[in-house]
């Protein structure tokens, strides 16, 4: 401003009076501080099955192995017609020893839950899932029994 | 304003005006932080104990929260809109940005039958099954 002061012809100049502006940018300042949300999330993939006609369904259960996830905490391998109450921790070597007994790069695993199971659980066993190396969890509901 | 300050503080020749073009800088480059961070995103409303995972992703930051409580209520936009509400708003938004994740909280407590539901109810809006998140802590980091 004293430049200009110096540079300008007469006495009048008047400098542009920019304290408004400054005033304006506060105030959008302040808005966009308040609206901001910071969402950082992580999280899993969920997904469940896309319906499909019931006869190719009977087929895809044959000779693989399922987890079923149970209301009452159990976690049970369905392999065939055998099924076995592995718990929580056997998961992840259950899964394993599928995987190499499969040997495909594309690891896909049906993991059954009763409607009353819960979240945790299930987030926990998918988990593991990942850790012994299925690329695809699928998430299926299944009727009591 | 600087002539103001210049004929209050009289008392010798050599007086400094505050150069206030730096703060007004500063002020700017946040103004420009906060406007190109912010998002928009309607959070769901309520305070839900997540699950934890050692293998959570990052997910995107531009989504559609849905929350879903210990007693298995789903709520989206502070509102509990229920299984049979969430897919009219679901929907409303993915016609606008047909790419948008939808990422579920959910309780710990919650049910695996109400969150199959709402994942199949979110699938009905046309969201693609890749886009589909259960949101997470993530363990031992």
């Amino acid at each position: 401003m004293r430049r200009k002061k110096s540079f300008g012809q007469g006495e009048d100049v008047t400098n542009i009076n920019i304290s408004p502006l400054i005033d304006m940018v506060f105030i959008l300042l302040i808005f966009f501080i308040v609206t901001t949300v910071f969402v950082e999330e992580k999280g899993l993939g969920a997904q469940t099955p896309d319906p499909v006609p019931p006869i190719e369904q009977e087929e895809d259960d044959q000779d693989k192995l399922s987890l079923l996830i149970k209301k009452t905490g159990q976690v049970i391998a369905q392999f065939g017609a055998k099924s076995t109450d592995i718990g929580l921790g056997g998961v992840r070597g259950r899964v394993q020893q599928e995987k190499n007994r499969l040997n495909e790069d594309d690891f896909s695993l049906l993991v059954n839950v009763e409607p009353d199971s819960l979240v945790d659980l299930y987030v926990q066993v998918h988990d593991m899932c990942i850790l012994a190396g299925a690329n695809t969890i699928t998430m299926k509901v299944v009727d009591k029994e | 304003m600087m002539q103001n300050k210049k004929s209050m503080s009289a008392t010798d020749g050599s007086n400094e005006d505050i150069n206030i073009s730096p703060l007004i800088d500063m002020v700017f480059i946040l103004l420009i932080f906060f406007i190109v961070t912010t998002v928009f995103v309607e959070e769901p409303g309520v305070d839900v104990v997540k699950p934890i995972a050692y293998n959570a992703e990052d997910l995107p930051k531009n989504v559609v929260l849905i929350g879903v409580t210990d007693k298995n209520e789903v709520y989206y936009g502070g509102d509990p809109v229920g299984l049979n509400g969430i897919r009219t708003h679901v929907r409303r938004v993915i016609k606008e940005n047909k790419d948008m994740p939808v990422i579920i909280q959910a309780d710990r407590m919650a049910h695996t039958g109400t969150i199959a539901r709402l994942i199949d109810e979110v699938k009905l809006a046309e969201v693609p099954t890749g886009n589909i998140h259960l949101s997470t802590l993530r363990a031992g980091r």
